[in-house]
């Protein structure tokens, strides 16, 4: 069986299935997790965004289209995505749904101190990586749209199809937009200096 | 620390691409948020949010959802055209009239009838049933409701007697109508069944004894008898008795006659008699019977003779001559004085003339076959031959062109 069809597969049984689902949660959350502190540079920003991503997903898989998406990887990045878009523009400040959950299911989260030294760790994780963050600084200053390509192509490493499936816009279009992208951030510091 | 952006133009997206990524694991976070979202309500019944699409198989088939998005779309839009067309029917297309209903008691009143069997439009005919309709909102209506309503009305007027009647008469439409939009016989049938349950149980439910007549009748011949100013109440009796078609082309003899419509309306009660007469005689064809009625009606356009000329009839019947040589000896005495002075004297037979007619049937020499006009055209044969072999038990022919629905029933 194709890696395609495995997965068509098992999205239909995550629509009732908790176990497929959660099967499709551990392939992507690494993957959907790094892309958003690449994004926001900020660890616990990003879980967050990663939480509503998923809780997103959980909510509407019964909505998902193989022929406008392509795979549900890429679905997950359209999600989250959106997400960032809607953080940059709203700012920092979120309601998140994990929370929601937890509240109204009674749902006890594992030891907080875990995750606080989880978070602190990965924040120092990323401070290690100086030379991403005057990137992603950089980047984060060009218009949203080219934020968006540049950060697919280089900080998840999808291919100009990859990145078209996700942003829902044909693949000549990315390229495009890849292209005046960088080249606005070279011209962004260029002025600079 | 080098910046990537002092790269030369083409070498960017290079560093870029070789740029050292963080690659975070919280392993902790994932767990949490993982059992966070397998315990969530929305793996119970129903509260994963389906497409549309999905929505719909649910309730339709299983199978539904299994089509691909294009079909699904093809269905959808297809579903969505013929709601449409529908809704373009429904409210921008008149419904045809495929029946037309006659109600006398008397007040009388015209309704024309949709394939839903229902009332599109009513017309009175006359002043009462203009006053009855003025007091009842009818179009759109079932026929069985506005019959009752109808019945109702007359019933507070005091116009359901016992010595009344109700005549109903119905008729398919075919004028302007294709013909799979036509009432078929059956159809037809089932709504004047529908029609005279309606009166029936009405007049029953309120122990009224007034006697219900309903008649299934062609458009043809209300066309014919309306020409000549009857009425179904005027003619539904006089169809059952003569049988239709003959009914129809003896309405017809007025106007190719030149008969006064007047008189002819008067006198359909004689016609009707002399129709009786003539059948009594033993002329039981249609044709013959219409032959007989065309030449004493032209003979005698005033209507004074018609008894007697029928009377003639059934005397040579019992004679013992047959209904060939009666005619004919009726048709020679009239073309030989037209005037019908001398009719009884002119058909006279001989003492030996008669026995012969008795022993071997052969019409007499004074009036021979040959020279006896064909009354009845070619044309207007037809339908009544058609009846006449139906009558003879003969094969229907493959398409009756106007075949008669004729139904008159006493109730």
């Amino acid at each position: 069986m194709s890696d395609c069809q495995a997965e068509k597969e098992l999205l239909a049984r995550a629509r009732n299935c908790p176990e497929a689902f959660g099967r499709l949660y551990d392939q992507n959350y690494s993957a959907i997790l790094n892309y958003c502190i690449r994004r926001t540079g900020d660890v616990e920003l990003a879980q967050d965004i990663t939480a509503e991503t998923f809780v997103k997903a959980l909510k509407n898989i019964g909505r998902f289209q193989w022929r406008s998406v392509g795979s549900f990887s890429a679905w997950l990045y359209r999600i989250a995505g959106n997400e960032l878009a809607d953080c940059f523009r709203k700012g920092a400040s979120r309601e998140v749904s994990l929370e929601y959950l937890r509240e109204s299911q009674g749902f006890e989260p594992v030891a907080l101190h875990e995750l606080e030294a989880e978070l602190i760790a990965a924040q120092e994780t990323l401070a290690r990586h100086q030379e991403f963050l005057a990137c992603r600084q950089e980047i984060s200053l060009l218009p949203l749209k080219y934020q968006e390509v540049i950060a697919l192509r280089f900080f998840a490493g999808k291919s100009h199809k990859e990145m078209a499936e996700v942003l829902g816009k044909p693949e000549g279009t990315v390229k495009s937009l890849l292209h005046r992208g960088l080249e606005k951030l070279r011209n962004q510091q260029s002025k600079k200096c | 620390m080098k910046n990537i952006f002092d790269a030369e133009k083409n070498k960017l997206p290079v560093l870029l691409e070789n740029l050292e990524l963080p690659e975070v694991q919280t392993p902790a976070h994932q767990r949490h948020l993982r059992e966070s979202l397998l315990a969530s309500s929305y793996f119970k019944e129903g509260a994963v949010q389906l497409s549309t699409r999905q929505k719909i198989g649910r309730f339709i088939a299983p199978g539904f959802t299994l089509m691909k998005p294009k079909a699904w779309r093809l269905v959808v839009s297809l579903a969505v055209l013929f709601l449409a067309l529908g809704a373009y029917r429904a409210f921008f297309v008149a419904p045809q009239a495929v029946a037309s209903l006659t109600l006398q008691v008397n007040p009388g009143i015209t309704m024309t009838i949709s394939a839903r069997n229902k009332v599109l439009d009513a017309e009175a005919l006359d002043a009462p049933g203009e006053a009855l309709l003025t007091r009842l909102d009818v179009a759109g209506k079932e026929v069985p409701e506005v019959l009752r309503l109808m019945a109702g009305a007359l019933r507070e007027a005091g116009l359901l007697a016992p010595e009344r009647r109700i005549v109903v008469a119905l008729y398919a439409i075919e004028e302007g109508l294709r013909p799979a939009e036509r009432l078929t016989p059956p159809e037809l049938s089932a709504l004047t069944e529908n029609v005279r349950q309606s009166l029936l149980g009405y007049m029953l439910e309120q122990g009224l004894p007034v006697e219900v007549k309903v008649a299934e009748v062609t458009a043809e011949l209300d066309y014919v008898a309306r020409a000549i100013g009857l009425l179904p109440i005027d003619y539904v009796d006089y169809v059952a008795e003569a049988g239709y078609p003959l009914a129809k082309e003896v309405l017809k003899l007025q106007k190719e006659l030149g008969i006064d419509p007047a008189l002819f309306k008067e006198q359909l009660g004689t016609i009707r008699a002399a129709l009786v007469d003539i059948r009594k005689a033993g002329i039981e064809s249609q044709i013959d019977a219409l032959a007989i009625l065309k030449v004493a009606l032209a003979a005698d356009p005033k209507l004074q003779k018609l008894t007697t000329i029928t009377a003639a009839m059934m005397d040579l019947a019992e004679k013992g001559l047959s209904k060939e040589t009666a005619l004919a000896k009726i048709q020679a005495a009239i073309k030989t004085d037209p005037t019908l002075q001398n009719f009884d004297d002119l058909l006279e037979l001989p003492e030996k003339e008669a026995d012969e007619a008795t022993e071997n049937g052969t019409p007499p020499p004074e009036a021979p076959q040959r020279d006896t006009p064909r009354p009845v055209t070619p044309e207007a044969d037809a339908p009544l031959k058609e009846a006449d072999d139906a009558e003879n038990g003969a094969p229907p022919p493959d398409t009756p062109p106007d075949k008669p629905e004729e139904s008159a029933d006493d109730d």
